[in-house]
């Protein structure tokens, strides 16, 4: 099926999604303290509710939405376009938002304003636009500033407090995020100079396997690779994602890197729709089985908590990458292609709303130990029983525990590797449960055990975030027809 | 000829400016090879401008746009990293990126 | 009804995390499995769900309505114990949250017609027994649930992998197991299939070599706890292998595997069962002992292929028997600890009568479970080793009971609580009545004197191996703790794994990671180019 690019029913949407936050970062911006606290949440609650309306666009006409940004067509105007896949990441990343928003009401509101609460606030409402601009770009330049604006968003989340752990930590990320969006404005640049355009469906027509468009793609996928912090590419991540303030890392885990995995999808999939079935998707592919193995290992071998959680990130990342070999292939496989598709995604959605729940929890199970060493956390659950319940239900999906969206993900994935006779990716996802779950009771072992001393029990409020984070996650699982459904509409078949 | 001369300028300053940005220690070199890096790319870009001038335009616009938007962006980025690393430098007395 | 007899569980899961019903719900434990009892009793019709991606039929069939019945009598019975024991406990409403999760897991399994809702049940009630275990906190406790965790979870991998094979034989989205296994073929890909499971299972019911985690966990359970994870929890694993081997057709060489394992376990249960003192641990090798003899008894059937109709319920008529004196003898256990009462009769009686029974004794429900498995074992190797084992356990059974009586103080008369009581005496009148009521061929059959002669002759033969061990060579005590020294060993000692950090300290580094990045640049370059 070929898209025509013009635009569509609802097409307006998507540029209401791009021009809300723009206008509630100036606007948050210039009003300051308390007030930009408002702004987020009045640009959240809008985020959320469009969409939902997006999506229900996109689920009704069953096809993409598209707009055309002054009515211009490609090659020269800019086209934003919206199918199931942008339309279900930007659901995810709303509903995140909306509850790191709540969460971080009590952390970032102090009495007497300080720089790191308005920063917080406007950070929280660039990165709204910032992953709509990356789920709904369909010029490859325009993706390169949505991925530009997310890293300069990310970068300041990391060194909130401004302690020089975190510091460095930042200044580590920016720079090597910085080569990957080198490499990726090299590979625009190319194929630019070869094909004089940049909208994605445009250029799928254009393309027919010249070299220039293979060593393109080949260079915005490294550098999409460095900013994913896919094994082994992933030295800045564990400082980045533990040492950040809890509802920080939260979006930096659940979301940021989500964002980058996108556009890797967009190129291999919709860009070039042959790529994923060469080699090319096998090497990606054995990094993400190589994520899987070592992110899982180290987060066994972790004392803190919040870093046992940014090196289970790395681990889930990789199973995102299996996707890529497993969603393509002969005719005859169609049908685990999908579910292979549907699977990764699921893996991308559950992951979210369960890592959100969990680092989350670490926050809350933090304010009231004093620390997060594992060791340590005896007592949280009496002191946190909801919370703790949260990080519970999180990790369960993670470790793809039955009905949990994450299970289904890993079931999609694991019947596509079998069926699909490449049943080596089977053994690595399985090894890696099997981790998960070493690492999972860790930590729940350590928080159901008694304490010496009592800890205060805290008050419920953000421990229900952290819980309705974790319930969307199970949601996912329990409720898989309509989102699987969405998540076809708009796929581009080779 | 002179297309060809700039591409091949472009592609030299992106190798210089990825070398450094791997070997040079110091963040503060880093940031500067990621400039001579970025400045490659969008000589790169000027090469691919020019290409149009061949269909007989005074020169493709669109890729003028994007190194516009280009440097902007880079130079943000530039902004932000030295922004950084005087913090780092301030808070810590040195600026180091590996631990050891 | 069926819906009615999970739910109820479940909603009163829900109830613990309300303030006010948290007092109330560990006293109505006993009460939670009544309408899974009922259900099983009536037959209740299936339950279908259907929606895209998620199809779930649990249902009864003869097998499943006789487990399920068992399975929930002993968890009412257990209920009643455990309502007891957390009378001044620390954690009476957490140790009431796990139970009634694994209860509703540990019912639904013998319920589940498809691959997806029979995965959902074996893992709740695998991995929510995890909280059971650890619930006293000792560092015994701790450790026994790390251990118990990681095979747990390890079993769920294998198990999954099975499931993953199994369904991705057979496409399409509604998974009857009936359909997928049909849809296997007899091939490599079969015997892998079948070897993930069985591997899965196997964990699950602690064959050898897959036993280390058994004994700890039951020994560091509460008893009510340790009652219903040996006798119901762990028949997961024996519903799986009914439900799950493809016993309509001859597969000699997995079954002779299956069978071999089974075997040994029956036997090596048994030898390091008597080296131990503690009737908790005892019992735990008996488990493993008996175990091996289902594993055993589903080997033979899978050899021969006859049917999975029949074969299926004599395996699930052997589990079913095993259930109830299992589940009996652990509550005998909880009796004798909190008995102050030198009247031992009452208890040991009985205790005797199940005990016995296990190994055969005429006239129990044990001799009648065994005489079940008659036409399946033949009268070949597999009847020798099968009358074999039963002496076996008549050993380990007769040197349970010198424990058992061992734990009894004397003199001290404060007599163990009425519900405990009541409960022991139930679950143990089921294990001697109800194989007589639900053997499905004639009772004359079982009368004959040949019949009574052969299930009597292991247990003499056990009796007379006791007399002379316990006379002759009197056994030295192996430590308590001997498999989870033996389990935390094969995982892994600390410092063993170490080069993963330093590993990730040399990726971590810019100069590594930058090469990195451009090696990863130009391999896919390199790749897609070609």
């Amino acid at each position: 099926m070929t898209e025509l690019l013009s635009n569509t029913p609802g097409g307006t949407l998507l540029v209401f999604a791009l021009v809300v936050p723009a206008a509630g970062l100036m606007l948050a911006f210039l009003a300051g303290g308390r007030a930009a606290m408002r702004v987020a949440f009045a640009v959240v609650a809008v985020q959320l509710g469009l969409s939902i309306a997006i999506a229900r666009a996109v689920w009704d006409s069953g096809a993409a939405l598209i707009y055309l940004a002054g009515g211009w067509r490609p090659p020269l105007g800019i086209a934003l376009r919206a199918d199931g896949i942008s339309a279900a990441m930007m659901v995810m990343t709303a509903i995140v938002l909306a509850a790191v928003a709540l969460y971080a009401r009590t952390n970032f509101s102090a009495a007497t304003e300080r720089r790191a609460d308005l920063t917080f606030w406007c950070l929280l409402i660039a990165l709204s636009g910032a992953m709509n601009a990356v789920f709904l770009g369909n010029d490859l330049f325009n993706l390169y500033v949505a991925l530009e604006l997310l890293t300069f968003v990310a970068v300041p989340l990391v060194c909130l407090d401004g302690k020089p752990a975190t510091l460095q930590a930042a200044l580590r990320y920016l720079l090597f995020a910085l080569i990957g969006s080198v490499l990726y404005l090299l590979g625009v640049a190319l194929f630019y100079g070869a094909y004089a355009a940049l909208d994605i469906t445009l250029l799928r027509g254009r393309i027919h396997g010249e070299p220039a468009a293979y060593l393109a793609v080949a260079l915005m996928t490294a550098g999409l690779l460095a900013k994913t912090a896919l094994f082994p590419l992933h030295l800045w991540l564990p400082p980045a994602h533990a040492d950040a303030p809890p509802a920080a890392s939260a979006v930096l885990s659940a979301l940021v890197v989500k964002a980058k995995f996108f556009l890797i999808l967009r190129l291999w999939f919709a860009l070039m729709p042959t790529l994923a079935e060469g080699p090319g998707a096998d090497l990606l592919g054995a990094l993400g089985a190589g994520a899987i193995l070592f992110g899982s290992a180290l987060a066994l071998r972790q004392a803190r908590l919040k870093l046992l959680i940014a090196y289970s990130t790395l681990a889930q990342l990789g199973y995102l990458f299996l996707m890529i070999p497993l969603a393509t292939g002969p005719v005859n496989w169609l049908f685990w292609s999908a579910g292979a598709w549907t699977g990764g995604m699921f893996q991308a959605i559950a992951h979210g709303f369960a890592k959100a729940a969990m680092f989350l929890a670490a926050g809350l199970m933090a304010e009231v130990a004093g620390h997060d060493r594992i060791a340590g956390l005896a007592g949280i659950g009496r002191a946190l029983p909801v919370a703790t319940l949260g990080f519970a239900l999180g990790g369960l999906s993670l470790l793809g525990v039955p009905p949990s969206g994450g299970f289904l993900a890993k079931w999609l994935l694991l019947t596509a590797s079998i069926a699909e006779g490449q049943w080596w990716w089977a053994v690595v996802m399985l090894i890696g449960g099997a981790m998960a779950g070493g690492y999972i009771f860790r930590v729940l072992a350590n928080t159901l055990a008694d304490s010496p001393a009592p800890l205060p029990v805290a008050p419920r409020g953000r421990q229900y975030v952290v819980l309705a984070l974790a319930l969307c996650s199970l949601a996912l699982g329990l409720l898989p027809a309509g989102p699987s459904a969405l998540l076809q509409i708009g796929r581009v078949g080779p | 000829m002179s297309a060809d001369l700039y591409g091949l300028c472009g592609a030299a300053l992106v190798g210089i400016g990825l070398y450094g940005l791997i070997v040079q220690p110091h963040p503060l070199r880093k940031i500067l090879a990621f400039n001579i890096l970025g400045g490659g790319v969008f000589l790169l870009f000027g090469v691919f401008a020019r290409r149009g001038a061949a269909l007989s335009l005074p020169g493709d616009p669109v890729p003028q746009a994007l190194l516009i938007t280009g440097l902007v962006v880079s130079f943000a980025a530039t902004a932000l990293a030295v922004a950084l690393l005087l913090r780092l430098a301030a808070e810590t007395g040195r600026a180091r990126l590996d631990d050891e | 009804m069926i819906a009615l007899a999970l739910a109820t569980p479940l909603v009163m899961l829900l109830a613990c995390l309300w303030d006010r019903a948290q007092r109330v719900m560990p006293r109505l434990l006993a009460l939670a499995p009544l309408p899974a009892l009922a259900a099983a009793l009536l037959s209740a019709p299936p339950l279908v769900i259907d929606q895209p991606l998620v199809h779930i039929v649990l249902e009864f069939d003869r097998t499943g309505a006789m487990l399920t019945g068992a399975a929930a009598l002993l968890w009412c019975a257990g209920g009643a114990a455990a309502t007891v024991r957390l009378r001044g406990d620390l954690h009476p409403v957490r140790f009431t949250m796990f139970w009634l999760l694994t209860q509703a897991g540990s019912l639904a399994v013998f319920m589940a017609a498809d691959l997806a809702g029979f995965f959902v049940a074996y893992t709740v009630v695998s991995l929510a027994a995890y909280g059971l275990v650890l619930h006293d906190q000792t560092p015994r406790a701790t450790r026994a649930a790390g251990i118990y965790a990681v095979f747990a979870v390890l079993g769920e991998g294998l198990v999954l992998l099975g499931f993953v094979m199994l369904a991705a034989a057979a496409p399409g989205q509604r998974l009857l197991i009936r359909d997928a296994l049909a849809a296997l073929p007899p091939t490599g890909y079969g015997a892998a299939t079948l070897a993930a499971l069985i591997g899965g299972f196997g964990l699950k019911m602690g064959l050898v070599p897959g036993h280390v985690w058994m004994p700890p966990t039951y020994r560091a359970a509460p008893a009510p706890a340790a009652a219903v994870l040996s006798g119901a929890a762990v028949k997961a694993g024996v519903i799986g292998l009914i439900r799950f081997l493809p016993l309509d057709a001859p597969w000699p060489q997995a079954g002779t595997i299956l069978a071999a394992l089974g075997f040994a376990s029956a036997f090596f249960g048994v030898a390091m069962g008597i080296t131990r003192s503690h009737p908790k641990t005892v019992l735990a090798f008996s488990s493993i002992s008996q175990m091996g003899v289902i594993a055993a008894l589903a080997g033979t059937a899978l050899m021969a292929g006859h049917g999975a109709g029949q074969d299926g319920f004599t395996i699930g008529f052997y589990a079913m028997h095993h259930l109830l004196a299992k589940g009996a003898l652990f509550l005998a256990v909880a009796v004798a600890l909190t008995q102050r009462d030198g009247r031992m009769v009452p208890l040991l009686l009985p205790a005797c009568l199940v005990a016995l029974g296990m190994g055969g004794l005429p006239l129990t429900g044990g001799a009648v479970a065994k005489l079940a498995t008659k036409d399946l074992f033949g009268t070949g190797l597999p009847a020798t080793l099968s009358a074999l084992s039963a002496a076996g356990t008549t050993l380990l059974m007769l040197h349970f009971l010198r424990r058992l009586a061992h734990l009894l103080p004397r003199g001290d008369s404060r007599i163990a609580p009425l519900a405990t009581r009541l409960a022991w005496w139930t679950i143990a009148a089921a294990a001697l009545v109800l194989p007589w009521m639900l053997y499905p061929g004639a009772f004359a059959g079982l009368l004959t004197a040949e019949a009574i002669w052969s299930s009597l002759w292991p247990v003499l033969l056990g009796g007379v191996l006791a007399a002379l061990l316990f006379r002759l060579a009197p056994l030295r005590d192996l430590p308590e703790d001997t498999e989870l020294i033996l389990a935390e060993a094969t995982i892994g000692r600390p410092g063993v794994w170490n080069w993963l950090d330093r590993l990730d300290h040399v990726l971590r580094r810019w100069s590594a990671a930058g090469l990195a990045l451009v090696v990863v640049a130009l391999a896919l370059a390199a790749l897609l180019m070609a």
